[in-house]
């Protein structure tokens, strides 16, 4: 009797483990299935359709102006609404700019002037959730030679159009001409958004740990993600610096953790020798800071605090030192 | 007693974990029963599937021509000329089809749409030596009406005689390509190719977000209808399949001025370049090869190039092709 229940047990357990064995396995395929993307299923339903007549991709049309619109305009348009899932059937392949930068939705809207010239305007209101997001697409496409504004802190114009931040808004205005009149519906505009939104305006931190002198006015730009390629590099803030007749650029990126700074710091110098990058010997008066040479330029890594820091791109190992130490002491004073 | 019965003893559970394990194991095996890996086959209405036409001329060799100058009309002229003149190429009855960039609602000034100038002068060259229709189309990424008109190439079609095409919802048939990954059963453009004979593209060169330029290969996206922004996740590849897809008689590549950063949208007159250079030629290739030099890029730094040459659709080495170089 022992024996049959004995022989039982065994043959439960084998039954129990083939049991579980076959709902592990049908877990694993379901799993496993649910990654085989199907875009034949996105578009069964839409087919034979251009983009705008298709739901979801729709420019939504509400009706509805932001804000009022501001006087000495007549709107020519009314004002279209883009999200994340659409915002390329506006700006096409500059979606991805602003999508990884952490876009939250796109108004549209063209004006023209109430006088009887032909001049218009296309108003571009980006909502980029943060002030810093704002930064990243503003600094990112930042125009040279354009000329600052007093219109907020972050504002310039070029001969055609105006571009600013405010709050977690930025916003561009393309003119149709390139003149002087242009000018003035374009502030028009800008100071009618500013005064209609009264919302909290941040400088950008990191803007006072790049040490001024030799840098390149405006040339601060923050890269949300994949920067320097290296896909662990998000929320970089570049500079660039005129170091004799030599462009250089310095970078720092703010980590959650000290630990963090000094892991990353070590990943991207390993990033780089796996690229074709030479380690070289270097004495610095940096805790940690290691030189790479590539593709016949300099690079230094090193962390201070909670920040990775460092130089690129420097046609001279001197330039890439002396922009280094400047550098890591800017971070000290600032107690990093 | 009663206690005992109560009990929930191993066989029991063994038994009900059978039951449910074999349970899952049906609804998967249903699920999988219905799977079906390949995409869904046309709807009645659509199951004939299109093929563009080839609308090269197989007895001309590859040809180009580079010509520097700052007035597009003389360039463009100038440029057809050094490869025989439009009539090499636009035959007496042709019905011509001229494929242009009006992606965006901007006006001309921009540079992120063909000028139309161009479209002026092609439309009137290809009546002068005889032809019998010329039309202008595109699907464009902003609404049609605002960008056809916008961006100028409405009236220019319009006052030289020209129809414009509109992308409307009948226009759009499926086209599976052989060979291809991206384009299969996917809506495209077809109608305003049904009853022409020649196509001539028309692109502007352009720094592009995400395939680092748009210039004449990219320029054929504009005739993909659907959700044609999942395939930016394969942009070179797509470009590619286009190009494999498009056999033009003729291409126009108008490096008068160069949007060099912040393309395809531009949106500053400081994000353009004079670059005074209008390419045309036969080989879609090739004037894309050129035009990355316009853009001060590498070809290797544009990989669809290298993956259409692959594909036998022309040459990178535009040298290859002994371009007619002038300067007026």
């Amino acid at each position: 009797m022992h024996r049959t229940n004995k022989k039982r047990s065994y043959l439960e357990t084998y039954l129990s483990l083939l049991i579980l064995s076959a709902l592990m396995l049908t877990g694993t395929g379901i799993f496993l299935m649910q990654f085989t993307y199907n875009p034949a299923v996105l578009y069964i339903e839409t087919i034979g359709l251009p983009a705008e007549r298709i739901p979801g991709t729709q420019k939504t049309s509400t009706g509805i102006p932001l804000f009022p619109t501001p006087k000495g305009l007549v709107s020519l348009s009314p004002p279209e609404l883009f999200d994340s899932q659409n915002l390329s059937d506006k700006i096409d392949g500059k979606a991805e700019l602003y999508l990884s930068a952490g876009f939250v939705r796109l108004q549209t809207q063209r004006f023209k002037s109430n006088d009887a010239s032909n001049l218009w305007l296309e108003a571009f209101i980006y909502d980029m959730g943060t002030g810093q997001n704002a930064f990243s697409v503003f600094s990112t496409q930042r125009r040279e030679g354009s000329e600052s504004l007093n219109l907020t802190q972050y504002s310039y114009r070029t001969e055609n159009a105006l571009f600013l931040i405010h709050g977690h808004y930025y916003l561009e205005i393309i003119a149709s001409e390139a003149s002087e009149e242009a000018l003035q519906p374009m502030e028009l505009y800008s100071k009618a958004f500013i005064d209609t939104f009264q919302v909290e305006t941040k400088s950008v931190s990191e803007e006072n740990l790049f040490p001024k002198p030799d840098r390149v006015d405006n040339s601060i730009s923050m890269i949300s993600s994949d920067a320097f390629g290296f896909d662990r590099f998000d929320q970089v803030f570049t500079a660039v610096y005129k170091l004799g007749d030599a462009e250089v650029m310095a970078f720092l990126s703010h980590r959650k953790t000290t630990e963090e700074a000094e892991e990353l710091a070590q990943a991207y110098q390993e990033f780089l020798i796996a690229f074709g990058g030479r380690h070289i010997e270097i004495d610095l008066p940096i805790a940690g800071a290691k030189m790479v040479d590539i593709l016949d330029t300099y690079e230094v890594i090193f962390s201070k605090g909670h920040f990775i820091a460092g130089v690129r791109e420097a046609q001279d190992r001197n330039h890439a030192q002396e922009l280094a130490i400047r550098l890591y002491n800017k971070l000290e004073q600032n107690q990093y | 007693m009663q206690k005992m019965k109560d009990v929930f003893t191993r066989r029991q559970f063994l038994i009900r974990s059978a039951k449910a394990g074999a349970s899952v194991v049906a609804a998967g095996a249903i699920g999988y029963w219905f799977y079906d890996s390949r995409a869904p086959g046309p709807s009645p209405d659509q199951k004939s599937s299109v093929l563009l036409s080839d609308f090269s001329i197989p007895e001309l060799e590859k040809k180009m021509s580079i010509v520097r100058g700052q007035n597009r009309a003389d360039t463009l002229e100038t440029a057809l000329k050094a490869l025989g003149g439009m009539e090499n190429f636009i035959k007496k009855g042709d019905r011509v089809l001229l494929k242009v960039n009006a992606a965006f609602a901007s006006p001309p000034m921009l540079s992120a749409t063909t000028h139309p100038q161009l479209v002026t002068v092609l439309t009137k060259l290809c009546y002068k030596v005889g032809a019998a229709s010329v039309c202008v189309t595109d699907n464009p990424i902003n609404d049609p009406v605002s960008c056809f008109g916008l961006t100028g190439i409405a009236e220019a079609a319009d006052s030289a005689g020209a129809r414009v095409i509109l992308p409307k919802e009948n226009l759009f048939k499926p086209t599976t390509l052989p060979d291809a990954n991206l384009i299969k059963n996917w809506p495209v453009l077809y109608e305003p190719f049904k009853d022409i004979n020649k196509v001539i593209g028309i692109a502007p060169v352009k720094d592009h977000h995400r395939s680092g330029a748009s210039m004449v290969m990219k320029n054929w996206y504009g005739l993909l209808g659907g959700r044609r922004n999942i395939f930016h996740q394969d942009i070179h590849n797509i470009i590619k399949e286009l190009a494999t897809m498009v056999k033009p008689t003729l291409v126009v590549l108008d490096g008068t001025t160069s949007m060099m950063t912040n393309g395809p949208t531009g949106g500053s007159l400081s994000d353009l370049k004079q670059t005074n250079t209008m390419i045309v030629g036969t080989d879609q290739v090739a004037a894309d090869a050129f035009g990355a030099g316009l853009l001060d890029k590498d070809i290797s730094e544009l990989p669809y190039i290298a993956k259409a040459e692959a594909k036998g659709v022309g040459t990178a080495d535009y040298q290859s092709l002994n371009p007619i170089e002038l300067s007026i």
